[in-house]
């Protein structure tokens, strides 16, 4: 399969601030993503995973190194890599309907077939009987729903998402996960997919990258053959879990950590 | 999927705020009160007049008044006036928001624009905009247009300020997702930038519409041989103190009904803000 991501070397310092020494977010990062490939970055808050989803969806420039989307330098924002926030970033002050049409014209798909791919995407979502609404009056597990209905919409090959689900409740997150894999097991898109948690890393994703900071570096990259439907209290499950929390816990300073996800 | 995802998080979803037993007693007081207090005000006054406490040369009683503002529409007189007046208001309003907003938006979205006329922008809103009416009669002479000025200049400043601080707090995340969606130039402009910032743009016209009545009649007084302000002068010319405070009260009157209109439509617009009962 061709690469539809090819990062090398990519570096990021955050100069010094307020007498503060500067900060490595990045230190030169190789990672190439195959096309309809689902990656889970993992890693401690502060490894430098914003920062590396921030420089793949345009919003900021790498020091060194580079960042090929299908073999083109990233030279800015765009619909190609449809972002999801953890802060949903819908415009409230659009209704559900006028998000979406919003979403199409910005992104020049606005053509005489998008009311219909807006209600069936909306339906899809299980947000057609809210397309009135504007975004407070809905969950936070619907808003995520239409943040990512707008960006199946426009279409992007390329899912951006970072940490989309981390300000949900225990049971909204694990709906939401489990959709995520049936919208990607249809539609087969790239999904680059941040998160702190190893559990939801180990649900989601066929290949997991693992983080660590100061400086921003990946130390794990391992695909993930558990087969789908997956389950989270299997043994396999687990041991894989184990697996990679050993692996990672020498660079955590954490002594005799045992498989418990609130220490990532 | 779809079923089981509304079972699951449709019941986090806002409730309507329940009215308390207490609440329920003000909804009856509060409108009672509002229409109540002013008509007891006007009673009293009445009396007071009729009975002498208060003279009526000096301060004529509401009956004497209602007569007056009833001639006044029977003639003709109070709708030639009131449209004369609106004419100005209008004007002077519609330039000075559209400058406002406009230089508000360039002096938000361009830090080279803010440089530029930051200074002079606030060196010339501190100046109390009625003192330009001298300047404002020797440059237009007498008639519609120095009282146009006069209200452009009250109300240019408070629109180009809101305007600004709007732009300004206009939350990245907003910017960040509309860019990635593909949103660039008008469409981004008009749907995200000024969307934004148009609560703030509203209190910027609501405050300009009350200073634009104030100085349309400030105008009018002066430097316009028509309108309510005119008539207001020309009462005061010939001691007619019942036609004075008539209108007086009537300028009063229609700066609170265009302020109501004002917050109807504002209210409409901003129906995003508001809870799920708005
Ligand atoms: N704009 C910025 N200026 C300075 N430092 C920053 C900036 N953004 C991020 N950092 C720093 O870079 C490091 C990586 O941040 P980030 O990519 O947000 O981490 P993560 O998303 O993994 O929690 C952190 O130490 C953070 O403080
Ligand atoms: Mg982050």
């Amino acid at each position: 399969m061709p690469a539809i991501l090819d990062i090398s070397g990519l570096t990021k310092v955050f100069p010094a601030r307020h007498g503060r020494a500067p900060v490595h977010a990045l230190k030169h990062i190789n990672l190439m993503l195959d096309e309809g490939d689902f990656i889970a970055v993992m890693g401690p808050s502060g490894c430098g995973k914003s920062t590396l989803l921030n420089i793949v969806a345009g919003f900021d420039r790498q020091d060194d190194g580079t960042c090929l989307v299908r073999d083109r330098p990233v030279s800015g924002p765009g619909p190609d890599r449809g972002m999801v926030f953890q802060e949903y970033a819908l415009f409230p002050w659009m209704t559900v309907e006028r998000n979406m049409i919003f979403a199409m014209r910005a992104a020049g798909k606005y053509n005489a077939e998008a009311p219909a791919r807006i209600q069936a995407t909306l339906e899809r979502m299980g947000l057609w009987q809210f397309r009135q609404s504007y975004p407070k009056h809905l969950s936070g597990g619907m808003r995520q729903r239409l943040a990512i209905a707008r960006i199946l919409a426009i279409d992007s090959p390329m899912m951006l998402m970072d940490e989309p689900f981390g300000a949900l409740d225990a049971l909204t997150r694990a709906v939401l996960q489990a959709n995520l894999v049936e919208l990607w097991q249809e539609t087969r898109k790239t999904v680059l997919f941040i998160t702190h948690s190893v559990d939801e890393a180990l649900f989601l994703a066929e290949r997991v990258i693992v983080m660590t900071p100061r400086p921003g570096t990946i130390v794990l990259d391992r695909r993930i053959d558990l087969k789908r439907p997956r389950d989270v209290t299997t043994p396999e499950f687990n041991d894989l879990k184990r697996e990679i929390l050993t692996m990672i816990s020498p660079s955590l300073h954490v002594p005799g950590l045992h498989a418990d996800e609130s220490v990532i | 999927m779809v079923e089981q995802v509304r079972v699951l998080d449709g019941h986090t979803m806002a409730e309507p705020a329940r009215q308390k037993p207490a609440a329920a007693a003000g909804a009856i007081l509060v409108p009672v009160l509002r229409i109540g207090v002013p008509v007891a005000l006007l009673v009293l006054w009445e009396i007071a007049v009729r009975a002498g406490i208060i003279p009526a040369r000096f301060f004529p009683a509401p009956s004497a008044l209602f007569a007056e503002i009833w001639a006044d529409l029977l003639s003709g007189k109070l709708v030639v006036d009131t449209l004369s007046s609106l004419n100005r208001l209008v004007w002077g309003l519609s330039i000075g928001v559209v400058l406002g907003v406009a230089f508000g938006m360039a002096m938000a979205l361009w830090r080279q624009v803010d440089a530029a006329l930051g200074v002079t922008v606030h060196v010339l809103r501190a100046i109390p905009p009625i003192t330009w009416i001298g300047f404002s009669i020797l440059w237009f002479g007498l008639g519609n247009r120095p009282a146009i000025f006069l209200i452009v200049l009250g109300t240019v400043f408070p629109m180009l300020l809101n305007t600004y601080a709007g732009v300004k707090q206009v939350d990245v995340i907003y910017l960040r997702a509309a860019r990635n969606l593909g949103a660039h130039g008008f469409l981004l402009f008009r749907d995200v930038v000024l969307a934004a910032a148009l609560p703030s743009i509203l209190t910027g016209l609501r405050v300009s519409l009350g200073l634009a009545w104030i100085l349309m009649v400030v105008g009018e007084l002066i430097a316009v041989p028509a309108g309510l302000g005119d008539t207001l002068m020309r009462a005061q010319d010939y001691d007619q103190t019942d036609r004075m405070l008539a209108y007086m009260i009537l300028i009063g009157f229609y700066g609170y009904l265009s302020d109501l209109l004002l917050a109807a439509v504002s209210h409409r617009l901003l129906r995003w803000q508001r809870g799920i009962e708005g």
